[in-house]
């Protein structure tokens, strides 16, 4: 696999060893200065709560998100891998009683600060779920229903625009002769392609994905993880997996969290193969999780 | 049967007890069957001297002359229709954007206290809607409504001759108002069930495309639970076309059909309680069963057609 040289890459330019959490966050972000890639997302000193003076979900993460990178997000259940990833397009701001602390910065402007705009936001940072969640329409309009909102587009322009986007996501051949159908008569696999075609149409600048193939079978996931491949060339991806096979074939970096730490945080091949932290190791090896 | 006790054997007893279930299951559900059929047979027989007598012609007859001996159920019918009419016309939009509020946009402290509210309205008992429609909203109604509406709205084509009557406060349009008191608890509860039940990841995918609550609500939520909204309407028309003692007390108990709401009109059940006392002879008796036919395949029929509404979709 191609990504591989990358990360060798990386894993030879970096000697330094990290021991804690804290170390991770200056370890990355100046080691890789001189590399290729810059980071689009910077996670920093972020504290999360689910209700007012609960115990924090997440405890001081400090991570960079890689310009048209694909970085994993592993860990065992209720660690806050998916409550990180839903701080990054403040999806969580639908439910009043949680709240985020520190700073979250995309393109160095920290959304977390009260004046953003979550529809913008929303729109340059799509996400994708574990399950398939077509909307109640046709799957053309599935696709141009972000489009239509954001505006500013004509009728012709969306229709390329949504050819563009399901052909990227590997479903135009499948749906071409049926753009007028119900989007739920699609197979599961394919209205998880749906989503993430829904997703690109609105050219965001990083998609976020949630678990986005443990609701599918291994073909429909094959199909999924190829396009992932595909897709970081031009997008900036964060993933939670569950699938640490997954994590390793598809992603560029990894985080391994737990209880609500960020463990480690480098290069996929460094956290699988040579990782510093015990846990990390025992983690990856299954020896809990 | 075998006598061993292997993994694959069956226990002894179970395939009698099985059956013995089955057959007790089915005959409950037959015993439904026999009971409509039975109900249906009874009106029938109990209204046949009028059915026999009037034919066809008794659902198309406006006359309710129990002196002359003849009946015709045509303005019952159509005061129950558009009686009914008004009440979901009224209830449908004011319970949907109750359900919304509470189920969507309300925070908790408030959806909490009005959703029981809503729940307790569902339990008033009728008898309660009519008194306090007649005692208590009829006047109020006169008085502020219906004297505005002589004045400002009779002119308008179309819908003024609706408002041009007399404005005692009670009649058509009251009964319709008062129905569709009785029914909204019923349509705000089940969509506001339905909404709860559309699982969050749906409203997270979205907003996730940068999505408003306005959109959100009205072109992803609404049409996913499109099914369970229209059934709580047919439910909430189901129960406005029979409803009988709260309408017995405002409707007026007029026989006629007329273009005023305002006016005093009838419908298929009040006739039949206020005139059940005093029917003494048997075509009257008669007449008033076969009201109760016609009421019941209106019913039945409505509630087909939504069905099939609902099939298509």
């Amino acid at each position: 696999m191609t990504m591989n040289n990358n990360v060798n890459v990386f894993m030879e330019e970096r000697p330094e060893h990290i021991d804690s959490v804290q170390a991770v966050s200056d370890v990355t972000v100046t080691g890789l200065e001189s590399a290729n890639p810059m980071p689009r997302m910077e996670v920093r000193d972020l504290n999360f709560f689910y209700n007012k003076g609960a115990e924090p979900a997440l405890k001081n993460i400090n991570m960079p998100i890689y310009n048209n990178r694909v970085t994993a997000l592993i860990g065992p259940s209720g660690c806050g891998k998916s409550t990180l990833l839903r701080t990054m397009n403040r999806i969580y701001d639908l439910y009043g009683t949680q709240h985020a602390e520190g700073e979250v910065l995309l393109d160095g402007e920290d959304i977390l600060k009260s004046n953003v705009d979550l529809n913008a936001l929303r729109s340059k940072v799509g996400m994708v779920f574990q399950k398939p969640t077509p909307f109640p329409m046709s799957i053309y309009d599935n696709i141009t229903f972000g489009l239509k909102m954001q505006g500013g587009m004509s009728a012709p322009q969306m229709a390329v625009r949504a050819k563009k986007a399901l052909k990227r996501a590997h479903l135009w051949k499948e749906v071409k002769d049926k753009l007028n159908a119900d989007a739920s008569s699609l197979s599961g696999g394919q209205q998880q392609r749906l989503c993430i075609a829904r997703t690109i149409a609105l050219k965001p600048e990083v998609i976020l994905m949630d678990e986005p193939t443990s609701a599918l079978d291994p073909l429909a996931t094959a199909a999924i993880e190829e396009l992932i491949t595909e897709l970081r060339e031009k997008y900036t991806i964060v993933i939670v997996t569950h699938n640490m096979q997954q994590a390793m074939r598809i992603s560029d970096y990894t985080g391994f969290m737990y209880l609500g730490k960020l463990m480690e945080f480098g290069p996929t091949g460094k956290i699988f193969h040579n990782a510093d932290n015990q846990k990390t190791r025992d983690y990856i090896a299954g020896n809990f999780g | 049967m075998h006598s061993t006790t292997s993994a694959l054997t069956l226990r002894p007893g179970a395939i009698n007890g099985d059956s013995v279930f089955h057959r007790l299951s089915f005959a409950s559900a037959v015993l439904i069957f026999l009971v409509l059929i039975g109900i249906i047979l009874s009106l029938i027989d109990g209204g046949w001297q009028a059915l026999a007598k009037f034919g066809p012609g008794f659902i198309f007859n406006n006359t309710w002359d129990p002196v002359g001996g003849e009946f015709g159920a045509a303005a019952a019918i159509y005061g129950t229709l558009v009686s009914s009419l008004i009440a979901i016309v009224i209830a449908i939009p004011i319970g949907l954007g109750t359900a919304i509020f509470l189920a969507e946009l309300a925070p908790e402290w408030i959806s909490r206290p009005v959703g029981m509210a809503i729940e307790l309205l569902a339990a008033v008992p009728s008898i309660i809607y009519g008194m306090w429609g007649l005692f208590v909203f009829a006047p109020w109604f006169s008085e502020g409504f219906q004297f505005w509406a002589l004045e400002n709205l009779v002119n308008i084509p179309l819908i003024g001759p609706w408002f041009d009557g007399p404005p005692i406060g009670i009649g058509l349009l009251t009964a319709g108002i008062i129905l569709s008191f009785m029914i909204l608890p019923i349509i705000t509860a089940l969509t506001r069930d339905a909404l709860k039940t559309v699982p969050n990841v749906v409203r997270e995918a979205a907003y996730g495309i940068g999505a408003t609550p306005y959109e959100v609500i009205t072109r992803v939520l609404l049409p996913t639970i499109k099914n369970a909204a229209v059934g709580a309407g047919i439910l909430g028309l189901g129960r406005a076309l029979g409803e009988t003692m709260a309408v017995a007390f405002v409707i007026g108990g007029a026989n006629r059909i007329e273009t005023s709401l305002f006016m005093p009109a009838s419908s298929i059940s009040s006739t039949i309680a206020q005139q059940f006392n005093e029917a003494t002879n048997e075509l009257h008796i008669a007449s008033l069963i076969s009201l109760g036919l016609v009421l019941f395949i209106l019913t039945f029929v409505v509630m087909g057609a939504a069905r099939i509404l609902l099939r298509k979709r």
